[in-house]
């Protein structure tokens, strides 16, 4: 029961790794494998391209708050925050301010909202949902006063601001490959950066994440900060596509996000999951909804069936999770007569740091 | 006239240990009879027989010469038997009153709270407890609360009334008072099954006794009819054994110093230090402030005066990271959710510490997993894979990654809280040769232990608490358990 051969075939430990690690992927190809036999349209690249673009901005938000849902938190100021820095960005550059300069306020203004969030859960100590949920409807209340409620226009006439809206490189559109920059960043933040490790440890257990040495309240605040960043990013993103600073844009797309990243493993319990498997649940999140317009669903029935995948999804992690801990429980009759392990409600992700199954995880051990 | 409450031959087993063996006792109406023993003797086993939570494997109940049969908490209740625990069953945001009627309300058609909270003013005027029936539990004292729970126990006609360690989180005044209350009780009839570790308490209230000892009864008899030093033999058990000791030869430089370290209620003025190459073993039964001064030590609390010197320098209150930074290591009490990340795996877990020290800004998955590898083999850890989760090993193996963690990190103090509770033998041994190797490396060792052989066996000096003080400080050489248990139940 050591770390001795495999007893068993390395191909049911091939299934359990993947059904634990790589779910979102499989549900990926699952579902790719369907529709190429119900749309064949889908493959043709101009619609690939679309759902790319589809994907990014929930996919950026979704990055973000993946650093978030990991310390156990949630935030739902993400829509708010992004018509907000939308707002500003168009504001700005109306008044006369230079694109770039007005960019990077558009993204500074997410950050104060996730510094703001991030001192009342970790400072004041108000639950996540509630200070979030406070932070939402006050900066929504924020971007209306900016517009009198209304839409505002702005010139656009910046290559770059264009490039990350609708713009596209080699084909490939500009908001996709913004997208794939962030997610590339998350995860290496969240694999390669000891910060990243104080993440998963917060989540996995925030007083001994502070008996460990962790200062519990920076990250914290630092982990919301991404979460707003990432949201400012996509705010700018969405006014550059639309040519305009909409204070009602985004008002959903706290909810795709917090849904991408279940989809992708996250455990709303924090400390398991990543980066890896949020960027495969917004694809796979796009790909839902494009399929379904091109087989001619209506948008009502698109959403019954979103929430139905969701909920199947996070039962098939749920399962693959509670093996995981169950299959390698190991000798010591106190450890068999002493409490299960919390068996968190999600799946491990391939991102993990530790979590790839490097060896065969067939081992099990003899009863 | 049959006994208001009779235990017969009560046995009960979990996997492989006996917690009770052949347990006998009566209990006559307006009787206090006190159950004493070590921690883990069987005292909670014994209640938790009584109260419903576990089924006894032989013997029997008998309430009034009628054999019961317990299977809840609500066939107790039905029998008459209650206990007030220390984690008291009240509603903090319901009022007095309607926690003492709750689930007996008065009606007429709806409840009727007029005539529950006169009910509840005259009940517990009967008993001489002067609490505004209208005040939210939340707002009561700890020892009004204590009060209001055994009162609500009595509202529902238990004729038997078991108090598990009520004083232990009182001070001086309230510890009177409801001492008071039991005597009331008495007069009234209640038979009462007293736990406490306080013997002074005892001789103090108690008609009767019995003494349990690893599940066995090992004395039982009148109060009247014993003394101290008697009962802390029982306690003990005649033919201890004690551990091999093998105390270093060597000690170095004081390596921690602690001064007059004090926290409102729970530590009092506590000053010891501990050098280099020396084990100090801090002794005392639950309650005692032994984790409470561990976790003060570490910064892991705040406390109100006092101070912590690490080779010179003076630690802040509350901040854990300098702790570390000063050198010090916690092994702490709840494996669990303090010592380990149980979702995150073993080759996660162990660099974190050393991260931290080191400000070290970047992680590497695969430098952490060689790292866990190399700690699996030299302290021997049992596991599939490095890469699995913790919660998947058991709590010996558990304990090395949380060893492995402060041997990564780099310490000078060393302190650990109950560092074998709930392992089994032979993982147990392999720490001890651990603290023994960490020892003879220099390291200043603190070792906090309900199990007195262990600390014995470890410890150069014993530090005996009893109630947030040291009663006593020890020679590990000469020390023996009834000399601990002495000092640990308040004997001077």
């Amino acid at each position: 029961m050591t770390t001795q051969a495999p007893t068993e075939p390395w191909a049911k430990g091939l299934s359990l790794k993947l059904r634990s690690n790589l779910l979102p992927i499989i549900i990926l190809l699952v579902m790719v494998a369907a529709v190429a036999l119900l749309v064949p349209s889908f493959f043709q690249p101009s619609n690939l391209l679309n759902v790319g673009r589809q994907s990014a901005i929930v996919g950026i938000i979704a990055v973000g708050m993946t650093f978030v849902i990991l310390t156990g938190g949630i935030d739902l100021s993400v829509g708010s925050i992004l018509a907000l820095s939308g707002v500003t960005t168009a504001i700005l550059i109306n008044n006369g301010l230079i694109v770039p300069l007005a960019i990077v306020a558009g993204m500074l203004v997410g950050v104060v909202a996730g510094i703001i969030n991030g001192i009342g859960v970790a400072v004041l100590k108000v639950q996540p949902f509630i200070m979030t949920l406070a932070t939402m409807v006050a900066i929504q209340g924020l971007s209306l006063r900016l517009t009198d409620g209304g839409p505002r226009q702005f010139s656009n006439r910046e290559p770059f601001f264009n490039f990350i809206g609708s713009g596209s490189f080699l084909g490939v559109p500009g908001p996709f490959i913004v997208f794939l920059l962030i997610a590339a960043a998350g995860i290496l933040v969240l694999r390669y950066l000891a910060f990243g490790r104080y993440i998963y440890a917060i989540g996995g257990s925030i007083e001994a994440a502070r008996l460990s040495g962790v200062r519990t309240t920076r990250t914290i605040i630092l982990a919301y900060s991404i979460s707003g960043l990432c949201a400012g990013l996509a705010g700018v993103m969405t006014a550059a596509r639309l040519g305009v600073g909409d204070p009602t844009a985004g008002s959903l797309s706290n909810l795709d996000a917090i849904t991408a990243v279940v989809i992708g493993g996250t455990s709303l319990m924090g400390g398991i999951g990543g980066a890896v498997g949020t960027v495969f649940g917004a694809i796979l999140l796009a790909i839902l909804s494009n399929v379904m317009n091109l087989l001619g669903i209506s948008p009502f029935d698109q959403q019954v069936v979103k929430g139905a995948v969701i909920v199947i999804a996070v039962l098939v992690a749920a399962k693959a999770t509670v093996k995981r801990f169950k299959e390698r429980r190991t000798d010591s009759p106190k450890a068999a007569t002493s409490q299960p392990p919390a068996i968190p409600t999600s799946s491990a992700t391939p991102d993990s740091p530790e979590r790839d199954g490097s060896s065969p995880a067939e081992q099990t051990t003899p009863r | 006239m049959a006994p208001r409450l009779a235990v017969q031959n009560l046995s009960k087993h979990f996997l492989g240990v006996q917690a009770l063996h052949d347990v006998s006792f009566e209990l006559h109406p307006g009787q206090v009879l006190a159950l004493i023993g070590e921690n883990g003797a069987g005292k909670s086993t014994l209640i938790r027989i009584l109260s419903g939570a576990h089924q006894p494997d032989t013997g029997e109940v008998r309430m009034n010469g009628r054999p019961v049969q317990i299977n809840g908490p609500k066939d107790s209740e039905a029998h008459g038997i209650a206990t007030v625990y220390q984690e008291l069953n009240l509603f903090p945001d319901l009022t007095v009153a309607e926690n003492l009627v709750f689930g007996a309300y008065p009606r007429k058609g709806v409840i009727d709270w007029k005539a529950a909270k006169r009910e509840a003013r005259d009940f517990l005027g009967s008993l001489g407890l002067n609490v505004d029936v209208n005040r939210k539990v939340r707002e009561l004292s700890v020892a009004e609360k204590q009060m209001l729970e055994i009162a609500k126990s009595l509202h529902r006609n238990a004729q038997v009334l078991i108090l598990d360690e009520p004083t232990a989180v009182l001070g001086g005044d309230d510890v009177d008072h409801l001492l008071q209350l039991v005597h009331g009780l008495k007069e009234r009839g209640v038979s009462i099954i007293f736990v406490s570790h306080r013997l002074e308490e005892v001789f103090d209230l108690a008609d009767r006794y019995i003494v349990l000892k690893d599940g066995k009864l090992t004395g039982a008899g009148k109060i009247s009819e014993t003394d101290h030093d008697d009962l802390v033999s029982k306690m003990v058990g005649r033919n201890f054994t004690r551990g091999e000791r093998e105390v270093s030869g060597t000690l170095g430089e004081t390596a921690l110093e602690v001064k007059n370290l004090t926290r409102e209620g729970v530590l009092n003025d506590i000053s010891f230090n501990v050098r280099s190459g020396e084990v100090v073993g801090v002794a005392g039964l639950r309650g005692a402030g032994r984790t409470e001064l561990a976790r003060a030590i570490y910064g892991a609390d705040p406390y109100t005066s006092g101070e912590v010197i690490v080779k010179g320098r003076k630690l802040k209150a509350g901040k854990p990271l300098q702790a570390i930074d000063a050198g010090i290591g916690l092994v702490p009490e709840e494996r669990k959710t303090q010592g380990l990340f149980t979702a995150l795996s073993t080759a996660m877990n162990i660099p974190l510490v050393s991260m931290l020290k080191n400000r070290t800004a970047t992680a590497s998955p695969s430098r952490d997993r060689s790292l866990a590898k190399g700690y699996v083999d030299k302290l021997r850890i049992k596991l599939p894979d490095v890469s699995s989760p913790v919660a998947t090993l058991s709590g010996g193996n558990q304990q090395k990654v949380v060893l492995a963690k402060w041997l990564e990190a780099g310490v000078d103090v060393l302190i650990l809280d109950e560092p074998t509770r709930g392992i089994d033998i032979g993982a147990k041994q392999e720490i001890y040769e651990l603290i023994h190797e960490l020892c003879r490396q220099g390291l200043a060792i603190i070792v906090i232990s309900s199990e007195l052989p262990e600390v014995l066996a470890l410890s150069n000096r014993i530090l005996v608490m009893y109630h947030g003080e040291v009663a006593a400080e020890l020679e590990g050489a000469t020390a023996t358990e009834e000399q601990i248990m002495f000092y640990a139940v308040g004997g001077k």
